[in-house]
């Protein structure tokens, strides 16, 4: 096979693709699909703060009516584990051999597509998902080595600063979706996921 | 993005941003599929980046090429869904240890041709999609691979030498 043999499978695939893809269509869904995800994110938002509301009233009525020693929904839910996952609109880069990351625009920038999750630490279902709000900043970034997790290399680790109701959300990078070549700086688009704590 | 002065910047952002997807949709979903393997998943991932790009399209529109971005983004998360079902195909695959799962094969723009380009090195078929499918120059393949145009060329070349000995011995599709 040559050159004009790759070229004509290119041009084929395309062709098929173009001729299949209706781009049009696509996009009206793209703006339903903003709009659609503005009407979720209120009603994550509400459905978030009635969340927060219930467990005060289960915590509340714990105090007063479980016994002290039986496990109940409250302490279940109170230990929950927090994930934010977020995508990197900057390339960051880790250098193995000097330990430092390094990036554009100083890690200040992610998309406003990022969210939090709640992870019931049983079961590992999420139960409870919300945006994170614009103008969140990773605030630093140092290299981490991640031992514990799936990912044996090193990464940089991130702490999420201001934007965000729960302080100092300082977390590590896990192997879901994270960079699938560890020290390459072709990291726009990766989706990465905090653990609330870090050192799970 | 030249536009008449009179029009409201957000309309001319917005139709940009229209332009902008109506050319490069068709052509994520062909990188994709290219890479993937997948017509669903490919529809999905160039849906998921043109996303992402409308999201921070102030920023993104500013760029001397949004172009490349949104294909380092695509190529990105053809990766990670890449490595997503293999994961999954290993998790269900636990019982048969040593054995390796071949990924789930949808669609019908199928063939030995993209199958073998899907075999070789990332590296390899990521230059090979978006020069044959994409129709990108080594030196527009460098930019967005972020690596030297010799390299480039070096992946393209190995790429080709695979493929096209790997389609020798059992035939092209």
């Amino acid at each position: 096979m040559n050159h004009d043999d790759f070229t004509r499978h290119g041009t084929d695939l395309l062709q098929r693709v173009q001729q299949q893809v209706d781009a049009p269509k696509r996009l009206r869904q793209l703006g339903g699909r903003q709009r659609n995800t503005r009407v979720a994110f209120a009603a994550v938002a509400a459905a978030v703060v009635l969340f927060v509301a219930l467990l005060g009233g289960l915590w509340w009525l714990s105090d007063d009516i479980a016994p002290a020693d039986q496990p109940g929904t409250t302490t279940t839910l109170r230990a929950l584990p927090v994930e934010a996952s977020i995508v990197l609109l900057s390339q960051f880069t880790v250098d193995e051999a000097t330990g430092t990351c390094s990036g554009e625009g100083d890690f200040t920038i992610f998309v406003a597509a990022s969210e939090v999750r709640f992870v019931d630490e049983l079961s590992l279902n999420i139960v409870e998902t919300f945006q994170l709000p614009e103008g969140s900043v990773i605030g630093a970034a140092e290299v981490a080595r991640l031992g514990g997790s799936p990912v044996s290399s090193d990464a940089c680790r991130f702490s999420l600063s201001t934007g965000f109701a729960i302080d100092d959300f300082d977390g590590r990078i896990l192997d879901a979706g994270f960079d699938p070549d560890p020290g390459s700086d072709v990291n726009i688009g990766q989706r990465i996921t905090f653990f609330y704590g870090g050192d799970q | 993005m030249a536009g008449r002065s009179d029009e409201p910047q957000v309309v001319r952002a917005v139709a940009d941003y229209d332009d902008f997807y109506l050319r490069e949709f068709p052509r994520m979903v062909a990188v994709a599929y290219g890479l993937s393997g997948s017509r669903w998943a490919a529809e999905e991932l160039a849906q998921e980046a043109l996303m992402r790009a409308y999201n921070n399209w102030s920023k993104i529109a500013t760029y001397e090429k949004p172009g490349a971005w949104l294909r380092r983004v695509t190529i990105n998360l053809a990766t990670s869904e890449a490595r997503r079902r293999i994961s999954e195909a290993k998790a269900l695959a636990l019982a048969a240890v040593g054995q390796r799962t071949p990924l789930e094969a949808h669609g019908d723009i199928e063939g030995a041709f993209w199958d073998q380009v899907r075999m070789l090195p990332r590296r390899q078929r990521e230059a090979i999609v978006l020069h044959y499918v994409d129709g990108l120059s080594i030196s527009e393949i460098s930019e967005v691979l972020d690596v030297a145009e010799s390299t480039v060329r070096t992946h393209l070349q190995r790429g080709r030498d695979t493929v096209t000995a790997a389609l020798g011995e059992g035939g092209e599709a």
